[in-house]
């Protein structure tokens, strides 16, 4: 992990910049904030707008807070083998999950958006 | 949850041989120990694994999808003491001879040791491969589109 690279931030900002306007930013910063506990950034319950690809958006969105809720655990973790607490398998084992989990948000965003790049793109 | 638990399995494996691993350690460091807290000589340490008991939302997910079998992985259950004789050695000069002028050494055997040790590392390269091809299963259905 590399100090002060949010992926989080970084994938808010170039999806704000796609959409123009940020109606799920709202919804994404309490899970960003960083050295908060895993358990007290659980994300805000999914709300259907009732638009298929704003929900799916939505979605991905949801799951980056995840893998920020796990890069957190992660890093606790590496601090706790610094301190002889955890042993270097939890932390390596931690650490792959997250890099697993950091694939799937980004390939879910990425799909959404190259989505909405296809009917934005559409002939009418 | 799902893929993640083959993981958590490896993991368990891997800390097993770890565990297994410092006793061998140990009964190496201790060749030659001829006292000890208990009295007498060293005795070689053996662990006893077990596998790990699934946990209860596992089981309920298995019992849903009425997929039964496995474990949540390894453990070391307990960690016994080799019950087999000392070997003795005359060597009255020795501070633990007993009035024989015989030396009880510890029932560690170098070479049982190494073979051992070749086979725990071995075991423990084993479940870093499992976790790493689980670890590219997860990754290779993220290539689906």
């Amino acid at each position: 992990m590399v100090e002060g690279i949010d992926p989080v931030r970084a994938a808010d900002l170039r999806l704000s910049q796609l959409l123009g306007e940020d109606p799920l930013m709202a919804q994404v910063v309490p899970g960003m904030v960083p050295g908060d506990a895993p358990a007290a950034a659980s994300a805000a319950p999914m709300q259907f707008t009732g638009s298929p690809f704003e929900d799916i958006l939505g979605k991905a969105i949801e799951s980056l807070n995840g893998v920020s809720r796990s890069e957190v655990y992660a890093n606790q973790l590496i601090e706790s083998y610094l301190q002889g607490q955890a042993e270097l398998q939890d932390v390596m084992a931690a650490q792959a999950k997250m890099s697993v989990m950091m694939t799937l948000a980004v390939t879910s965003v990425n799909t959404a958006v190259n989505t909405f790049k296809e009917i934005t793109q559409m002939q009418i | 949850m799902g893929i993640d638990r083959a993981l958590d399995i490896s993991i368990s494996g891997i800390d097993a041989q770890r565990r297994t691993m410092e006793l061998i350690a140990s009964n190496i460091a201790n060749i030659n120990t001829t006292r000890t807290m208990m009295g007498g000589p060293y005795r070689r340490q053996v662990a006893v694994l077990t596998d790990k008991p699934i946990s209860f939302d596992q089981q309920l997910a298995a019992a849903e999808n009425r997929l039964f079998g496995g474990s949540g992985g390894v453990e070391v259950a307990d960690i016994v003491d080799d019950r087999t004789p000392f070997p003795k050695v005359y060597n009255p000069g020795h501070p633990d001879a007993d009035s024989q002028g015989y030396v009880s050494l510890p029932n560690v055997n170098l070479a049982t040791e190494m073979t051992d040790m070749v086979y725990v590392s071995k075991l423990y390269e084993a479940n870093i491969t499992a976790f790493n091809a689980t670890k590219k299963m997860m990754q290779d259905t993220l290539q689906l589109q």
